[in-house]
């Protein structure tokens, strides 16, 4: 019995009626969500396991994101470039995520039932350890190969730095112009290979240990099942997703904000996700793209039908920003609530 | 029976950390009156935050992650008077007294839903926060105020994102009876202001009402077959902290001098957690002195490590401690917890 | 015949209190072994150590030695315990609730898929949904159960069938040694119960060897063949299943009825027949629950309700005072009071005294004072002035008295009640009540837990209270012995109701019919 959830209707009519006062042509926002899907698939993509195996929403994807910039960090400094330096900035990011995803699922492991709000703490911390390895460390204890990339003081990444040697490899790969809408269909695939990916694995011995976990964790222990591990491994491959995608994200984008890239790519990412339809419950791919074309169109036009109905282009800002909180907070009080009236 | 005295090990590490730090300091040659100032500084503008998380912990409630709820109601209030020209002590109190339906009509909503989310209300109350703070970025941008001194003058409108408050109530609580012993400025009048709010909740915790409150977060079970509402006495704890938090920002705005408005209330809520965390209650219940405590030694760190800072590191480096403080304390705090209740 | 389980010295203790002590048990192959307790933790403690209930190890473990096979084991989580060759069906049934029967079935030992070109031997980790559902139904159908829809939860399918999926998950091992079986019947018809069993004797002519729980006598009877009896945490006997009948186990379970005292106090003449009456009250489900539970007692009289352990008696207070979810009706003086409208409860003059001590019936870290006045504060509005400070100096004064006149051991009235001894807290409680002066009074387990002199101690405050007050009290507990004492009449609580009521002067045959569900 599937309830039936107004999520994306809701999302999609606001769309419209944004996109109509927005005056933007469609040409350009259907190339615009096309550059959004690249951008942000696997890191949506990435929260599916981790809802699955009941942990809620993953908001320390942050940490894979930040694991990614310091993977691409690395290979500026050796300055490796062209698609080795693609692959190399993915594997070093795939490892410390791998690292991380571990750390997480054991901490996550001794809050059960406050997983959520966890993540959001660890979102902080890593953040902060973060900042000391790439703001402090880099240049003091930590040797720079690189000068190009520390600031004028001598030590610290600066705030911004250029992909340039990694611009035009694989975003542009396979491109294919219809009428005037472009689609890169190497990166396409990329999306497309992720998918197939996170769906194989919900169909293996481990994603049936992953749903159980989710559906019941207290049977699910005692028909068996080790679910301290089983929520691990959900967060490792969740944190490699999100390495992954932000890796895609950065590249696509063109340079990276070391101190701000990652920043909201929790919140956005989870946003995107309930926009699709998702629960906090349950989550499965076609809620993620789905999700992603309806929250992103709508966050690349409130701001210009904002400017044309208000004449103040901040408001359609802070409208994107209140819907991506709020659809979060309504998703959460109402999985709770029915959580609840299930007991 | 050491057990019970020996502090908790978030505890044991800021201590140390701030030996060290205090060491530091004295190594540089920081001025020890600059310090004790800055020291009161400080406690004026986090104590109240930190003391509203009071009774949502002890009524049950839990950690106030929607503290920016109860910061909103307080920026409305300042704004209000602000806008009708409120000016001196009076102005402040004006600020406060304005702010409070605001915060109790808020603290009502907040805690019906809160009672709705039993088990996850951390998570819930954190992106509730986060909402109306948004929301609120939107009322501020399209709000009639007009006051000259509030509001964007040329091209944008809307309230600034920050509001000067010279001219208006700034530092007018701390200079109310205020004396200097040597080079150290003692604001008493601020002290006993914050004195009179934690001899309210003192008072409070002796009565019927605060007795049934505190049993409902004692042990939840023994209060519902005692006569408790547990609902009821957890809304009513709930619409207490609100109103504190705004009566909080109120004194942290009267004190810094600016009103913040926008995206600033967003992660009020997590350093004035960690705060009271780190004051190390044993039990369920937290008393008054673990929040002073806790109070005192947070931000002792935060002010000791901006001058080492600046010094020996790189500035950024005080804020980066803070942030790996407030979120280590967090959640040291939050696998105790589990681990107490035996969820683990 | 070979043994293969052999417990030896098994011991185990929560904080202060043995739950289990110096078990010694073998159990040889293929053999099937009733299990009956009057007390109910015992056993499920003991079955929570062989499945590997990660619990034992929390609280500290467990003392003596278990043998698997002659090798020793100390399983610490289900899934050791499985890999050893111990299944067990559960009585909340350990069921995925998302999956269907056959996910729940193959769960862990999912068929993958073979691709038709691949190397011998190498199988893609890919789930092959066909064969799963196959030899789920196969397994299925061997214990007589078809037509389930292998798409839909199980959550969709009634709970005897659920009953039979989650005893097909279990048996559906190749490595099965040992069976444990909770109520399995508890929540099947006659029939169903009927095909079980036999399903349960022929896994059982397999080798495999059962461990059969249930509180119905005939059917243990008639399977097992041998009953070990279990109370209060020991091994009371072990009988041949040939040997015995099911009055003289359950006259093991309930420990004989020694001391016939008549009963020692008169109450005042009965007053209204019906002053305090439940009706139809449901509460619970599956394993244990409340099943249209009616009962009508008098003004002044003293009432206790018994039974085996898991008959529902648990779950009445708390379905009384809404702490679980139930439904009903109750009624004080002909007013009709839904369960959970505790202040129309505390109105009419009830008061609920719970069986956790420690967990409900008190604030551990509060003083002796505050602990006995708060409820007096709280519905009362008791040493209360005008401006709403609690009046200290009045509190302790009265707090005092109580002291004194109950002879509570303790520093003063100020210390802790977590620091007092179990006879002590108890005092505590009971002078709560004494300063509420309840109309009716619900108290559960009064004794457990407490030292042969303050039990007695405790009876005599109740029948005082009896007396004096005039309160009604309704005693539920497991100690007949102590009932027959005291009682006016004595609810017997059978499968969730009121099987019979009786009076203390009644032979000992009937109640022991009573317990077991049969009249005589």
């Amino acid at each position: 019995m599937r309830r039936f959830n107004p999520a994306p209707l809701f999302f999609a009519f606001l769309s419209i009626i944004a996109f109509y006062y927005s005056d933007m042509s469609a040409l350009f926002v259907t190339n615009e969500v096309i550059i959004r899907i690249i951008r942000n698939s696997l890191l949506v993509f990435a929260l599916i396991i981790p809802v699955t195996a009941g942990m809620g929403l993953n908001f320390s994807i942050i940490i894979g994101a930040m694991a990614a910039q310091a993977g691409w960090i690395f290979m500026l400094d050796l300055q490796v470039p062209g698609i080795l330096g693609i692959a190399g900035a993915a594997l070093s990011g795939i490892f410390i995520s791998v690292i991380c995803g571990y750390i997480i699922g054991s901490y996550l492991n001794r809050v059960k039932g406050r997983e959520m709000i966890a993540t959001i703490i660890i979102g902080i911390l890593g953040a902060g350890i973060y900042q000391f390895i790439f703001l402090v460390g880099y240049g003091t204890f930590i040797p720079a190969h690189n000068s190009e990339l520390l600031l004028s003081r001598g030590a610290g990444i600066r705030d911004m730095v250029d992909l340039a040697p990694y611009r035009n490899i694989i975003d542009r790969l396979w491109l294919v112009d219809i009428g005037g809408i472009q689609l890169p269909f190497f990166m396409f695939t990329v999306v497309a290979a992720a998918a197939i990916a996170v769906k194989l694995i919900l169909l293996t011995p481990a994603g049936q240990r992953f749903r159980a976990v989710g559906s019941d964790r207290g049977s699910a222990e005692l028909s068996g099942i080790n679910t301290d591990r089983t929520r691990i491994q959900a967060m490792i491959i969740s944190t490699v997703l999100a390495c992954l995608g932000q890796i895609i994200f950065l590249q696509n984008i063109g340079m990276v904000n070391v101190y701000t890239a990652h920043m909201n790519s929790d919140i956005f990412s989870c946003a995107a996700l309930l926009a699709g339809g998702a629960t906090i419950k349950e989550a499965k791919i076609r809620h993620a793209l789905l999700g992603i074309v309806l929250f992103h169109s709508l966050y690349i036009v409130t701001p210009q039908a904002g400017q044309n109905i208000f004449s103040n282009a901040v408001l359609g800002e802070y409208f994107r920003s209140f819907i991506a909180y709020g659809s979060i907070a309504i998703a959460l009080i109402i999985n709770i609530r029915h959580e609840r009236g299930k007991q | 029976m050491i057990k019970r005295y020996l502090p908790p090990l978030p505890q044991i590490i800021i201590i140390v950390f701030i030996i060290i730090l205090l060491g530091l300091a004295i190594k540089i040659d920081i001025p020890a009156s600059s310090l004790i100032n800055d020291l009161f500084i400080r406690l004026i503008l986090n104590c109240v935050l930190v003391i509203s998380l009071i009774p949502m912990v002890n009524s049950g409630a839990g950690l106030n992650f929607g503290l920016p709820i109860g910061a909103v109601a307080g920026l409305l209030g300042m704004v209000m008077t602000a806008q009708f020209g409120g000016k001196g002590l009076t102005g402040f109190i004006l600020s406060i007294a304005v702010s409070i339906p605001f915060a109790v009509v808020s603290g009502a909503v907040y805690g019906r839903m809160l009672n709705r989310v039993k088990g996850r209300e951390e998570i819930a109350a954190t992106f509730t926060g986060f909402s109306i703070v948004s929301i609120m970025c939107l009322f501020w941008v399209v709000a009639p105020f007009t006051h000259p001194q509030m509001i964007w003058v040329l091209g944008r409108s809307g309230l600034r994102n920050t509001i000067g408050l010279r001219g208006f109530w700034e530092k007018s609580l701390y200079n109310l009876l205020q004396f200097k012993a040597g080079d150290i400025i003692i604001p008493a009048g601020s002290l006993l202001f914050i004195g009179i709010i934690l001899l309210c909740l003192y008072f409070f915790s002796r009565t019927r009402t605060g007795m049934m409150m505190n049993a409902a977060g004692e042990n939840e079970s023994f209060a519902r077959i005692n006569g408790v509402d547990i609902a009821k006495i957890r809304k009513l704890s709930v619409i207490m902290s609100t109103v504190l938090a705004s009566a909080g920002t109120c004194i942290y705005a009267q004190q810094y001098g600016f009103i913040e408005l926008y995206s600033a209330p967003l992660m009020a809520a997590f350093p004035a957690i960690s705060a009271l965390l780190l004051g190390g209650s044993s039990g369920k219940r937290v008393f008054l002195r673990h929040a002073l405590l806790g109070v005192i030694l947070y931000q002792s760190l935060y002010l000791l490590s901006l001058p080492v800072a600046n010094m020996l590191l790189v500035p950024e480096m005080a804020e980066i401690i803070r942030m790996i403080v407030t979120s280590f304390i967090i959640l040291y705090a939050l696998a105790k917890k589990s681990e107490e209740r035996g969820d683990v | 015949m070979e043994n293969i389980l052999e417990i030896s010295g098994l011991s185990k203790k929560f904080r202060s209190n043995y739950a289990l002590k110096d078990i010694s048990l073998s159990l040889y192959r293929g053999e099937i072994i009733g299990l009956v307790g009057a007390n109910g933790s015992g056993k499920t403690t003991l079955m929570n150590i062989l499945s590997g209930n990660p619990l034992i190890r929390e609280t500290g473990g467990f003392t003596g030695t278990i043998k698997l096979n002659g090798k020793i084991i100390s399983p610490a989580n289900p899934s050791d315990s499985l890999k050893l060759g111990i299944g067990m069906v559960y009585q909340e049934f350990a069921l995925i609730p998302s999956f269907t029967a056959p996910e729940n079935i193959m769960s862990g030992k999912e068929i993958r898929l073979r691709p038709v070109t691949s190397l011998p031997g190498l199988s893609v980790p890919l789930i092959d949904r066909k064969k799963n559902i196959s030899k789920a139904e196969s397994i299925l159908s061997s214990i007589g159960v078809t037509g389930i829809d292998p798409r839909v939860p199980v959550t969709e399918f009634n709970v005897s069938t659920r009953q039979f999926i989650e005893f097909a998950r279990v048996i559906n091992s190749k490595t099965l040694k040992l069976l444990i079986l909770d109520e399995p019947t508890a929540v099947l018809g006659r029939d169903e119960s009927k095909r079980l069993i036999d399903e349960v004797r022929r896994i059982a002519d397999k080798g495999i060897t059962v461990i059969f729980i249930s509180h119905r006598l005939e059917e243990v009877l008639s399977l097992c063949h041998r009953i070990a009896v279990l109370r209060d945490g020991i091994l009371e006997s072990v009988f041949a299943a040939s040997d015995t009948s099911a009055e003289e186990i359950a006259r093991c379970m309930l420990g004989g009825i020694h001391d016939r005292a008549i009963k020692t106090h008169s109450h005042t003449s009965p007053g209204n027949c019906d002053y305090f009456r439940i009706k139809n009250l449901n509460s619970g489900s599956g394993g244990e629950c409340l099943k249209n539970f009616s009962l009508n007692v008098s003004k002044g009289e003293i009432i206790g309700i018994t039974g085996q352990s898991g008959q529902g008696q648990m779950l009445l207070g708390k379905a009384v005072m809404g702490l679980i979810p139930s439904d009903g009706e109750i009624n004080i003086n002909d007013e009709k009071i839904l369960p959970g409208d505790t202040e129309s409860l505390f109105r009419s003059g009830f008061y609920y005294i719970p069986e956790e001590r420690r967990r409900d019936g008190l604030l551990p870290e509060n003083s002796v004072a505050e602990n006995i006045l708060f409820t007096t504060i709280s519905t009362k509005h008791a040493f209360t002035s005008r401006s709403g400070l609690l009046n200290t100096v009045k509190i302790h004064e009265a707090a005092r008295k109580y002291i004194y006149d109950l002879s509570i051991k303790c520093t003063g009235i100020k210390q802790k009640v977590c620091e007092l001894s179990g006879g002590n807290q108890q005092k505590v409680i009971l002078s709560r009540a004494l300063s509420l002066k309840p109309e009716i009074m619900m108290i559960f387990e009064p004794t457990r837990g407490i030292d042969i002199g303050a039990k007695e101690m405790i009876l005599n405050m109740l029948i005082e209270m009896n007396r004096e007050m005039q309160t009604t009290i309704i005693i539920v507990s497991s100690e007949l012995d102590e009932l027959m004492r005291v009682c006016d009449r004595i609810a017997v609580l059978y499968e969730g109701s009121i099987f019979s009521v009786l009076t203390p002067e009644l032979p000992e045959e009937i109640f022991i019919h009573a317990f077991t569900g049969r009249a005589l």
